[in-house]
């Protein structure tokens, strides 16, 4: 048995240094580079949001003027958006623990996965050389036109827009990709559909969601580049065009996109909850379909957001009924989280605070998300700090809760070493606290008319002691954020050692050693639930077929493929193993798109010319030569 | 060359790449065929005065050149699965050969209509040249995986190349049915 | 009834529903965008009619992959959730569709009530 496992070691190593980080396609690596990336752009756009306090602090303020402010609130929101939270929880989150959550030793496709980070670090350099030469997007992060249009915005801050989003759509579509087929095709045999992980259904929703929403809005940002530099009329009513069309084509991809936003906190929240009351989810298949369902209807709400346009009623009643009714699948999730946490025995460590304090935030969120059904409401706190207050309890509350809560929680698992409690719960409160203080009397100021993205307000609307209040919220979090990340770099160096398995958790990451070994699994694990750590036979079927040398797969990197639906065993696959092509690539990728930027388009084709090369280079292997 | 199973039942991983790719695909072809109704509800002239109707001719023959090459592409992967290398190379080659026919045509049809109107002229124009442009980018894309697969396919079948044919073939029937939308979609003023 | 019956009501129940609500919102928002915009004026949509139609049609077969759904629950009643395949994974997509239709019959119904009984094109 130790001669396999030393086999599989040997096999699996990953190379060492700067070369073996630029070249692995080891999906644990390539979520540590993602989350790594993502924090300095959670940091980036957390400057950002504490400048645009500062300046809203008091009336009349002049620490910002209004271009500058433009710029930052623009890209505070497309940071988040883009470079923080969906990158931290896909990227991160879903690509360190996916594998290990389904039995497999990496994703379907590895070399695929490093290129989405690299092309994802390009897109975040890009926009941000953007910002710091002072040609950062500025005209919000959906960018209507007619503002975006060449006339109203002549420099090249809009291509910076459209060419990173562009850029970072593609790492996040070729994600998507991998993740669908990784969860379709690398379950461990045993695990039908209906003992699939709920994190992984949460995954595979907002995979689905990605992979239909973005096509809208490259189109989109297509459209808008052109109009902008080859003179087309896509947007110009003067010439045929519509402005409107732009925000239909935005808002298809958009409204998907905020339930790609959460549903992977979903995912977390999930697994966090059973671990820490020690009980199955309640109204499992419920959850699970309820997961599928919210980003399923939420491609068909988009006009919600246009509700004050001036379109005709005949047509939003479509956008108002699913809108309405796309409430009910959160609303079970919700009923669901809660019941499992009140019927099981909770231990409220700081992840199920960060927990409960997630489900509280979105249930407020939730609720002013169903007072926009009704039209004439909308019509009146469009555009004012109403709508910020929905969106931050949401975004903040719904999805960075469960992120700082998963932090806490897969820590253990990622470094072996505990983090130290009191801190924690300490660090959870002042956020909680902090985020409340920050975002409520966003409600209040909104309801009394202060508009959003107003780069400065007059005394004497009854808006300033509210505004304060905001700021010093804002600064407050950064307080308890600080605590947070203070408190896991010193547990790295000076935590308890905590084995394998600490929470006692459902899922197989809790059956490997912490951190994993490369290959995850020393034998591909046997599975027959959706709790396969819990079931201690299974667990001991693994010891006794890795003690008879049997199921190892230690023929090279070996993978084994399952049937879809009911997960039967059907080939052993051998996978790619660290290589140069996927960094190659994205920086081809990257020279193309820079060079569009400044409309150098001979050179831009010669760049084309060396990704076909790369392409060509990458594919010049095959899996049966290794 | 080396042994693998025949006629596996399960698609390969590489073919279930192939085919979110292609959903992704069809996704962005049906907001631009969308696009292109919503601005053709916008206005009461479509085309605009000085913009001619599309001919319906040429493009629907063109069109049913290119539906037909999917059945050489079909045949090479049966070919392929029954281990028939050299029939598998021929109906890839004659696809290829069609397909590239086909594609010159296009660019001489485009080039065409660019002497008589200009995408810069009208929203009109602006959605005609993007959306065949679009489908044409994918034609020729097809035509670069053609080409990778029979250099490959020359030294030789593995399994790795059964599964690039077998993806290679979902990609082109999907450009072939994509191709139908958007024809019909271009030639909708003159149907 | 036979494994290969109850796994086509089965995919019929879990996707028939969400499918045929989609398309018949693209088709009755499609075609309120298409009545009240310029050019539509040469085409004489009758919209209460197409809207009623898609009503009966996306309705009636939200309903059937319905009762496709709760026909495959009922006849795996026995079966437990995390069971093995195929009756498990049965089971548990059974129940998902019975919810899933519930919900999109009621965008449909309400959609379509809404957008007939209101006054065509009044704008918000």
């Amino acid at each position: 048995m130790r001669e396999r496992v030393e086999r599989l070691e040997r096999i699996w190593v990953a190379r060492p240094g700067v070369l073996g980080w630029l070249t692995t396609t080891d999906h644990k690596r390539i979520g540590l580079l993602y989350f790594w990336a993502t924090l300095v752009f959670f940091g980036a756009g957390g400057v950002e949001a504490l400048l645009l306090r500062t300046q809203l602090a008091q009336p009349n303020g002049d620490v910002l003027g209004p271009d500058t402010y433009d710029q930052l609130f623009t890209t505070h929101g497309l940071t988040m958006i883009f470079w923080f939270i969906i990158p931290m929880t896909t990227g991160a989150f879903g690509n360190y623990l996916i594998p290990l959550m389904i039995g497999a030793r990496d994703m379907a496709f590895p070399r695929l996965n490093a290129l989405s980070f690299w092309v994802f670090l390009a897109s975040g350099i890009f926009l941000y050389v953007g910002l710091f030469l002072g040609f950062g997007p500025n005209a919000g992060w959906f960018d209507y036109v007619p503002l975006a249009s060449r006339l109203y915005d002549p420099a090249r801050n809009i291509e910076f827009y459209s060419l990173g989003l562009i850029f970072n759509g593609i790492a996040s579509t070729l994600t998507a990709v991998n993740f669908i087929v990784t969860i379709f095709k690398l379950r461990a045999p045993g695990m039908s559909f209906n003992r699939i992980p709920l994190f992984c259904f949460a995954f595979l929703a907002a995979s689905f969601g990605l992979l239909f929403a973005l096509p809208a809005l490259s189109a989109d940002l297509i459209l808008l580049f052109l109009d902008r530099n080859l003179g087309m009329h896509f947007f110009d009513p003067a010439h045929g065009g519509s402005t409107l069309l732009w925000q239909h084509l935005f808002w298809f991809f958009g409204h998907p996109e905020v339930y790609i936003l959460i549903v992977p906190a979903f995912g977390i929240a999930t697994e966090i909850i059973p671990a820490l009351t020690q009980r199955k989810m309640i109204a499992f298949p419920l959850v699970a379909i309820a997961e599928l369902l919210v980003v399923f209807i939420g491609f068909g709400v988009w006009a919600h957001h246009m509700f004050a346009d001036g379109l005709p009623t005949t047509t939003l009643v479509f956008f108002a009924g699913a809108t309405a009714m796309v409430v009910i699948p959160s609303t079970i999730q919700v009923f669901a989280w809660s019941s499992t946490i009140f019927t099981g025995l909770p231990r409220f460590k700081t992840p199920l605070l960060f927990i409960v304090g997630f489900i509280l935030f979105f249930v407020i969120g939730g609720l002013t998300g169903v007072m926009f059904v009704a039209i004439p409401f909308t019509q009146q706190v469009t555009d004012t700090y109403f709508v910020v207050a929905h969106f931050h309890y949401i975004i903040f509350g719904a999805a960075v809760f469960p992120i700082f809560g998963g932090m806490y929680y897969w820590f253990p698992k990622l470094t072996g070493r505990m983090y130290f409690e009191r801190p924690g719960q300490i660090s959870f409160w002042i956020i909680f606290v902090g985020t409340n203080l920050l975002f409520f009397p966003m409600h209040i100021v909104g309801l009394l008319g202060m508009p959003r993205r107003v780069y400065t307000y007059p005394g004497g609307m009854g808006w300033t002691a509210y505004n304060a209040i905001e700021s010093v919220g804002g600064f407050v979090t950064l307080a308890g954020i600080l605590l947070l990340f203070g408190n896991l770099v010193v547990s790295y160096f000076r935590g308890a050692p905590a084995g394998p398995d600490p929470w006692h958790g459902p899922t197989l990451e809790w059956s490997v050693p912490s951190p994993p070994p490369e290959y995850n699994f020393a034998v591909v694990p046997t599975v027959s639930s959706a709790y396969p750590n819990w079931d201690e036979a299974d667990r001991e079927a693994d010891r006794r077929r890795l003690a008879e040398g049997v199921g190892v797969l230690d023929d090279g990197h070996e993978q084994v493929v399952s049937t879809l639906v009911d997960g039967e065993a059907a080939e052993v696959v051998k996978m790619p193993h660290s290589s140069p092509w996927p960094v190659l690539l994205a920086l081809c990728l990257s020279g193309m798109l820079a060079v569009l930027v400044v409309e150098k388009f001979a050179v831009a084709a010669f760049f084309a010319v060396l990704l076909a090369l790369t392409l060509l280079g990458w594919h010049s292997t095959e899996p049966e030569a290794e | 060359m080396t042994d693998f199973a025949v006629t596996r039942r399960e698609p390969s991983l590489g073919w279930w790449g192939m085919a979110l790719f292609v959903a992704a695909e069809a996704t962005l072809f049906g907001v631009l065929v969308a696009t292109y109704f919503y601005l053709r509800f916008k206005n009461l002239e479509w085309p605009p005065q000085g913009i001619p109707e599309p001919k319906l001719g040429v493009p629907l023959v063109l069109l049913g050149v290119l539906l037909v090459t999917s059945v050489p592409m079909q045949l090479a992967l049966r070919a392929a699965n029954a281990h028939r290398l050299g029939a598998a190379r021929l109906l890839l080659g004659l696809a290829s050969i069609v397909q590239a026919g086909y594609f010159a045509m296009q660019v001489h049809e485009y080039a065409g209509d660019l002497g008589r109107f200009a995408p810069a002229d009208h929203a009109y124009a602006s959605i005609y040249y993007t959306l065949l442009g679009a489908d044409h980018a994918h034609v020729a894309l097809g035509l670069l995986l053609d080409l990778w697969l029979l250099a490959k396919l020359a030294r030789g079948l593995t399994r790795y190349r059964l599964n690039a044919l077998s993806a290679i073939t979902f990609y082109w029937h999907a450009v072939n049915v994509l191709t139908i939308a958007v024809t019909l979609t271009i030639l909708s003023p003159s149907l | 009834m036979s494994l290969r019956r109850l796994a086509f009501l089965q995919w019929f129940g879990l996707l028939a529903g969400g499918l045929t609500w989609f398309a018949a919102f693209l088709a009755g928002a499609g075609t309120s965008v298409a009545l009240c915009n310029p050019a539509s004026g040469r085409w004489g949509i009758p919209y209460d009619t197409v809207q009623a139609a898609l009503l009966g049609l996306g309705g009636a077969v939200v309903l059937l992959a319905e009762a496709a759904a709760v026909a495959v629950f009922r006849a795996t009643r026995t079966v437990a959730e995390q069971d093995p395949p195929p009756e498990g994974r049965l089971h548990f997509f059974a129940i998902g569709a019975m919810v899933g239709n519930l919900v999109f019959l009621v965008i449909i119904v309400l959609s379509a009530v809404a957008t007939i009984v209101d006054r065509a094109c009044h704008q918000a």
